[in-house]
């Protein structure tokens, strides 16, 4: 034991060190064996790695950390570097991420605005949005018998619903949820990686135009609402309202199709599933919230400590790092019975890959109703689909988000519901 | 049985925990209504013991662990 000056934070919590990296390609590949190991024997463990930060894997902990975001801070700060506090490393997103970024009193009235505008009311009325969506892309590739699942269906339909919803163009829609995607599917050495790098600007500046034009010209869509509306009796900054439309487009798109995914490809792997529930379609709502428990798009959040506090036994000091791992918190044995197994049909599954608290992802009842409408569809059209497991990629780090680059697949051909070629 | 059924059930909900989820209401529409953010907006509500399965059900489904169902002693 050296006396680095984490353990002595830590007081006699030395044991608590593990050897931990949740940017690691041991993690990518086995996330869940080594959170279930750090778990059983150390619930919030210290790692060096990166500066030191606290690593919290049971579903206790993870209420504890995120439902005080006073003392568990989402916001900007120098502990730990400068930049992104939800991320370790911090990295520079660029602009101050909102609500994301806030933290109590100043997040609460953004918080509740896009709730509002993402509400299970106002998302259950995008639900033919969805279909439309969803119809069109299968019917892009349902007469040839074979498409790659993630860039031809799970990417470009929660891209083209969101961005519809939101009043983007459709010549953008492609471009954006593509790069957001290979952003995270592909490795940075990769010439993929370096376009959606490349790409990257464009996304936020088609944002900053889009805000502009609603200012000038409203229109019906999600953009005009937040750029015209009132924060807590004070008209909306043009500055905040990108900042807002940025948020939503790059939290919006890359995690409902990293769902779909997911369940695609696990109900590949397991036909029984897939029998059960193309016999049982009722069955879909449960399994819904199976797959978000075991396949979480968001694999991690960090937060900072602004207090000294105690989590699950161990003190913890103002200006440390905590990440919180979702993907182990959802398999914690105390709240899942028989965590590790797939169960279709779960009751009661109240998982946490939308994260807990005041933070929590507001669009979760939209993203359930896009991947509610795909899986549908999906089952429906191309109930035999074959994915070519020797092609399935999967994304290269699971430190921020998870899932498949691509899923090649086959299917007995069927026939186009819409005419219109576009 | 006749006893029994004129017990009541207590639900209270968290509002500071509740995050609006709506998983309670997704779980048991009959008894859980949530605002138009979808935060529950039932605060504290009792009753009859025949709705215990719902409001049990609408419980465990929440994240939050924001709902608590007791059995109202008279």
């Amino acid at each position: 034991v050296t006396g680095s000056e984490p353990r002595s934070r830590a007081g006699d919590k030395g044991t608590l060190e593990v050897d931990f990296d949740h940017h690691s390609p041991a993690f990518a590949e086995g996330a869940e064996a080594l959170l279930a190991e750090i778990r059983h024997r150390c619930p919030v463990a210290w790692t060096s790695r990166y500066g030191g930060y606290w690593l919290v894997t049971t579903s206790a902990g993870a209420h504890l950390v995120m439902r005080d975001d006073l003392v568990f801070s989402s916001g900007r700060n120098s502990y730990g570097g400068d930049g992104l506090g939800k991320a370790i490393p911090k990295f520079d997103p660029g602009i101050l991420m909102i609500p994301g970024e806030l933290d109590g009193p100043v997040h609460r009235p953004y918080m509740k605005l896009i709730a509002q505008l993402l509400s299970p009311s106002r998302a259950e009325a995008l639900q033919p949005v969805a279909r439309k969506w969803a119809t069109h892309f299968l019917d892009q590739v349902i007469e040839t018998g074979a498409c790659d699942l993630m860039y031809d269906y799970a990417v470009p339909v929660p891209g083209a619903v969101a961005l519809e919803w939101l009043g983007f163009p459709p010549d953008d829609w492609r471009p954006m949820a593509q790069t957001l995607h290979d952003f995270a599917g592909y490795a940075a050495d990769t010439p993929q990686f370096a376009s959606a790098l490349a790409a990257f600007p464009r996304i936020f500046s088609r944002c900053q135009e889009q805000v502009e034009d609603r200012i000038r010209h409203p229109q019906e869509d999600a953009t005009t609402e937040i750029a015209t509306s009132q924060v807590a009796g004070i008209p909306m900054s043009e500055q905040d309202a990108v900042s807002i439309v940025f948020t939503l487009v790059l939290a919006g798109l890359d995690t409902t199709s990293s769902l779909v995914g997911s369940a695609l490809v696990h109900l590949h792997r397991h036909t029984e599933d897939r029998r059960r529930l193309i016999e049982d379609p009722d069955l879909l709502d449960l399994a819904t919230e199976e797959f978000l428990r075991l396949y979480p798009p968001a694999t991690n959040s960090a937060r900072t400590v602004m207090a000294d506090t105690d989590v699950c036994g161990v003190q913890l000091h103002k200006g440390d790092r905590v990440l919180v791992s979702w993907v182990s918190a959802n398999h914690d044995e105390d709240t899942f019975s028989d965590a590790n197994r797939f169960v279709l049909d779960r009751f009661p599954n109240p998982h946490h890959s939308f994260g807990l608290g005041p933070h929590r992802c507001l669009g979760s009842h939209l993203a359930r109703v896009v991947f509610k409408e795909m899986l549908t569809q999906a089952l429906a059209r191309i109930p035999d689909y074959v994915i070519a497991d020797e092609q399935v990629v999967a994304y290269p780090s699971r430190a921020i988000a998870t899932g498949w680059t691509t899923a090649p697949a086959t299917f007995t051909p069927g026939s186009r519901l819409t005419t219109a070629k576009t | 049985v006749g006893e029994g059924n004129q017990r009541l059930i207590r639900i209270r909900v968290d509002r500071v925990a509740c995050s609006g989820h709506a998983r309670c209401f997704a779980a048991a529409p009959e008894l859980y209504t949530v605002d138009e953010l979808g935060f529950s907006d039932i605060g504290q509500l009792q009753v009859s013991a025949a709705m215990a399965e719902a409001a049990h059900r609408g419980a465990a489904a929440c994240p939050e662990r924001a709902i608590t169902v007791e059995v109202v002693v008279p």
